[in-house]
C-alpha cells in the first residue's frame, strides 16, 4: 500500500515546481477575486483606443 | 518395490540408492555410476557425463520457495547448446511433485511439462521463422529460439526423460509473458514445458554453494600467455590479454584448451578500459565483477564506437555496461520480453509502455579483453535493434533466423557508477540515448494532464468566489445633457461599501452615433476624503468607405474601480460629449449604473495565461532536448523530410 502511495507521489515529482507555481497563482487569484482587485488596470482609467484610422474621439479636433 | 519405497540397488556397486521422487529417472551413485530408472522400474547404467565443475550458486541440496511452497534441489542436467550452456535443476516441491528450474545467465524459469492443444512436431517448429506464429490456446506463440544440444551432463537425482546424445530445442513466446519450451529428447518425442520466469530473490534460496570458483586457464597459442576464464562454461569466448588473440568455444574445439579455438586477432589491441578487469562494485544492489570489455563499432559509414563492459555475479549472471560519449547504460538479458509479430517494427509495446525504434545495425568488434557469455566475435550474423522509452530501452539481437535475444537497458548515472568504480571514467559530453531528461523526465501527456488540472482548479476557485459576490447596484441614474453644453457635472448621493475591500463596476450606456462621450468619475470617501478616479470613453462610429461599410466601437462601456476599502462614498461625475459633429444634439442623455462587488473574469484569464508559461517553456525545452537525443538516429521523429 505504501509502495503504491510513494509511487503515486513519485509520479508527481517532475511537476513539483509547476504545482508550487500553480498553488501560488491560485492563492493570488483567490485574493484578487475576493478583494475585487482587477489585475493590470493602472490608475483606474480606461482611455479611448487610438489604433484605428477611423478614430474621431477625444483629441480629434479640426 | 522401488516405486513405493524409492530404495534400489545400484547395478554397478550393489549399494542401496534412494530416489526421492517417483518421477525422477536418473541418479548418480556414490560409486560414480549414472543410474537410469526405466519405465519398467528396472535400473540400468546410462552412459551419460557427470558434471565435474561446481562453480554455480545453486547446488544439490539447496532449498527455497516457489509460489509459497518449499522446494529442495535434487540434481540437474546441463545442456551445452550452440552458443550457451543452460542448467535444468530438478526441484522437489512440497516433498512430492517435481519441476525444472531452468537457470543460466542470470535468468531463472520454472518449467512444468504440459500438453499443447495442437500436437506439434520438431519438424514443424524447425520450419518456423522468427516472426511466424502458431496458435496454441488463445495465444499466438512466436518462435524465439531454435537451438541444439550437442552435449548433456547430469548431477544428483534428475527429472529427465530418456534422450539421445544430441537433440533440438525450441522456445516460443506469446505476449503477456507466456513462454513454451519444447525439447525433442528422442525422435518424434517432443516434450512441451510451460515456463514462468522468476527473479532470483523471489526463490529465497538457502544452502547455496559458497565455495570459491575455479578458474579455467588457457594457453594462448600465439604468445603462450595464460588466459584466465573465470565464468566457464558460461563464458563462450575470450581474448588473450597480451597479444589480443581471440578464442571462441566450439563444439569439438581444441581439447588442449578446453574446447576454445583461436578465431583471429583484435583489429586494435589497445585495451583502453576505463574500468579494469577484476574491478568490483555494486550496481542495482548486485555485487558485480568486471570480467570482459569489448570496443564495438557500428557497421555503417558513421562507424560509431562504444565500449561494453561485461559484469558478472554468481547468482544474477551477466550484465552489461555500455559507454558512449560518457553516457552509460546498464543492461541485462531478460526472459520476459516483448514479442515481435513482424520484421523490423518501428515501435513496440511492452507492459503498457511504448518503445520507439532508435537504431538498427550490425556491429564489428574492434578490441576485446577478458571473457564473454556468447561468441562476441561472431558479429556478422547478428542484427541489433534498439527500442527506447528513456530512461529504458529494449535491445533485440537477432542471429541468423534462429534466435532473438532481448536485453533490457536503463540509464546508468555516471556519478553513481563513479561511487562504485573509482576510476578515471570518461567525461560526459554527448546526449545520452537514455538520459532521463527531455520527455522522459516528464511525459508530454503528464504535462498536459497536470496543466489541465491546474486550470480546472483556477476555474473552480474563481467560480466559487464569484458565487459569493453580492452584485449590489449602488447607483442607477439617467443623466441629461443640456443642448447648449458640451459637458455636465454632477454628484451622486452617498452609498455604503460594507465589505472589507471590494470593487465597483461603472456601466455607461449612451446613444452615441459617430460621436463620443467621455465620462470622468471620482469616487470620494466621505469619511477621509480619499479619491479614486476612473475615466471611460463611449464611442461609436460607422460609415461606408471604398465600397465597404464599417463600424467601430459601441454605445456602451464599462469601467472598474479596484479593491476599494469599506466606507461611505459618493461619486463626482463629469461627462463630456463630442461637439465637433453636426449630430451632437441628438446625444443628450446617458445612463450610468454602478454595481458593487462584482465578479471579474479578466483576472481568471490573466492567471491562466501566467500559469501556462511554465508548461509551454518546459515543453519547448524538452522538445529541443528530444530532438538532440534523436540526432544520431536514422529513425528520428524530429527529422524533416528535406534532411
Amino acid at each position: 500500500m505504501f509502495d503504491n502511495f510513494f509511487k503515486f507521489l513519485g509520479s508527481w515529482y517532475p511537476f513539483r515546481w509547476f504545482i508550487a507555481i500553480a498553488a501560488m497563482l491560485l492563492m493570488s487569484m483567490s485574493y484578487a477575486d475576493y478583494t475585487g482587485w482587477r489585475l493590470l488596470s493602472w490608475g483606474g482609467s480606461n482611455g479611448p483606443s487610438g489604433s484605428s484610422g477611423h478614430y474621431f474621439g477625444p483629441g480629434y479636433h479640426k | 518395490m522401488g516405486k513405493v519405497t524409492g530404495i534400489y540397488q545400484c547395478p554397478s556397486c550393489a549399494k542401496p540408492v534412494t530416489f526421492r521422487s517417483m518421477e525422477t529417472r536418473i541418479f548418480i551413485c556414490s560409486c560414480g555410476a549414472v543410474i537410469n530408472r526405466l519405465e519398467s522400474d528396472d535400473l540400468v547404467i546410462k552412459p551419460a557425463l557427470i558434471i565435474q565443475d561446481h562453480n554455480d550458486l545453486l547446488r544439490t541440496g539447496s532449498k527455497g520457495l516457489v509460489q509459497g511452497q518449499p522446494f529442495e534441489v535434487l540434481g540437474r542436467f546441463r545442456l551445452w547448446l550452440e552458443e550457451s550452456v543452460m542448467n535444468y535443476w530438478t526441484l522437489l516441491i512440497g516433498g512430492n511433485t517435481v519441476c525444472l528450474l531452468m537457470e543460466g545467465y542470470g535468468m531463472y524459469a520454472l518449467m512444468r511439462s504440459t500438453r499443447t492443444e495442437k500436437a506439434l512436431t520438431a519438424h514443424e517448429l524447425d520450419g518456423m521463422g522468427l516472426t511466424q506464429s502458431v496458435v496454441l490456446g488463445e495465444s499466438d506463440y512466436f518462435l524465439q529460439r531454435k537451438d541444439a544440444c550437442w552435449k548433456y551432463e547430469v548431477e544428483g537425482e534428475v527429472w529427465m526423460p530418456e534422450c539421445r546424445d544430441q537433440f533440438p530445442l525450441f522456445d516460443l513466446a506469446a505476449t503477456g509473458d507466456k513462454h513454451l519450451s519444447f525439447i525433442e529428447y528422442l525422435p518424434d518425442y517432443l516434450v512441451a514445458y510451460e515456463c514462468k520466469y522468476v527473479d532470483l530473490k523471489s526463490l529465497q534460496l538457502t544452502g547455496l554453494n559458497e565455495r570459491e570458483t575455479t578458474v579455467l586457464e588457457l594457453k594462448c597459442s600465439q604468445c603462450m600467455s595464460v588466459v584466465r576464464v573465470k565464468t566457464f562454461p558460461y563464458a563462450q569466448s575470450c581474448s588473450c590479454p597480451s597479444c589480443g588473440a581471440r578464442y571462441a568455444f566450439r563444439q569439438g574445439g581444441n581439447f588442449r584448451n578446453s574446447g576454445f579455438d583461436r578465431t583471429g586477432k583484435d583489429k586494435e589491441n589497445k585495451n583502453q578500459l576505463a574500468i579494469p578487469l577484476g574491478a568490483k562494485g555494486v550496481l542495482k544492489g548486485i555485487e558485480y565483477e568486471v570480467v570482459g570489455y569489448a570496443l564495438k563499432e557500428e557497421n555503417s559509414p558513421e562507424a560509431f564506437r562504444w565500449a561494453e563492459y561485461v559484469l558478472y555475479n554468481r547468482g544474477e549472471g551477466y550484465a552489461f555496461l555500455s559507454e558512449y560519449e560518457g553516457n552509460w547504460i546498464y543492461g541485462r538479458q531478460k526472459g520476459n520480453t516483448p514479442v515481435l509479430a513482424r520484421e523490423n517494427p518501428t515501435e513496440l509495446h511492452y507492459r503498457n509502455k511504448l518503445y520507439k525504434v532508435f537504431n538498427r545495425y550490425h556491429i564489428r568488434v574492434v578490441d576485446t579483453a577478458g571473457e564473454f557469455p556468447y561468441d562476441v566475435y561472431d558479429d556478422k550474423n547478428t542484427q541489433s535493434a534498439e527500442f527506447i522509452a528513456p530512461p529504458y530501452m529494449w535491445i533485440s539481437e537477432k542471429t541468423r533466423d534462429a534466435s532473438i535475444e532481448w536485453f533490457y537497458g536503463e540509464h546508468q548515472d555516471r556519478d553513481e557508477l563513479l561511487e562504485q568504480f573509482q576510476y578515471d571514467l570518461p567525461e560526459q559530453y554527448g546526449r545520452g540515448v537514455l538520459d532521463p531528461k527531455g520527455f522522459s523526465s516528464m511525459s508530454a501527456s503528464g504535462l498536459v494532464k497536470v496543466t489541465l488540472l491546474a486550470i480546472a482548479a483556477l476555474v473552480a476557485v474563481h467560480l466559487l468566489i464569484g458565487a459569493t459576490k453580492t452584485n449590489r447596484v449602488v447607483l442607477n441614474k439617467d443623466v441629461l445633457l443640456h443642448d447648449s453644453t458640451s459637458s455636465t457635472t454632477l454628484s451622486s448621493s452617498k452609498f455604503e461599501l460594507t465589505k472589507w475591500r471590494s470593487n465597483l463596476q461603472l456601466d455607461i450606456q449612451a446613444p452615441v452615433d459617430n460621436s463620443w462621450l467621455d465620462l470622468q468619475a471620482v469616487l470620494v470617501n466621505a469619511g477621509n476624503g480619499n479619491e479614486y478616479a476612473v475615466e471611460q470613453v463611449v464611442e461609436y462610429y460607422h460609415g461606408y468607405d471604398d465600397g465597404e461599410s464599417w463600424s467601430e466601437g459601441s454605445n456602451q462601456g464599462s469601467a472598474y474601480l479596484s479593491s476599494i476599502p469599506a466606507g461611505s462614498y459618493y461619486l463626482r461625475i463629469q461627462a463630456s460629449r463630442d461637439t465637433t459633429n453636426g449630430t451632437w444634439n441628438s446625444m443628450n442623455n446617458f445612463t450610468l449604473t454602478v454595481t458593487n462587488d462584482v465578479s471579474n473574469h479578466r483576472n481568471l484569464w490573466i492567471f491562466i495565461g501566467v500559469l501556462l508559461i511554465w508548461p509551454i517553456v518546459q515543453f519547448i525545452r524538452m522538445w529541443i532536448y528530444e530532438r538532440r537525443r534523436w540526432e544520431g538516429s536514422p529513425f528520428s521523429p524530429y527529422r524533416s523530410n528535406k534532411s
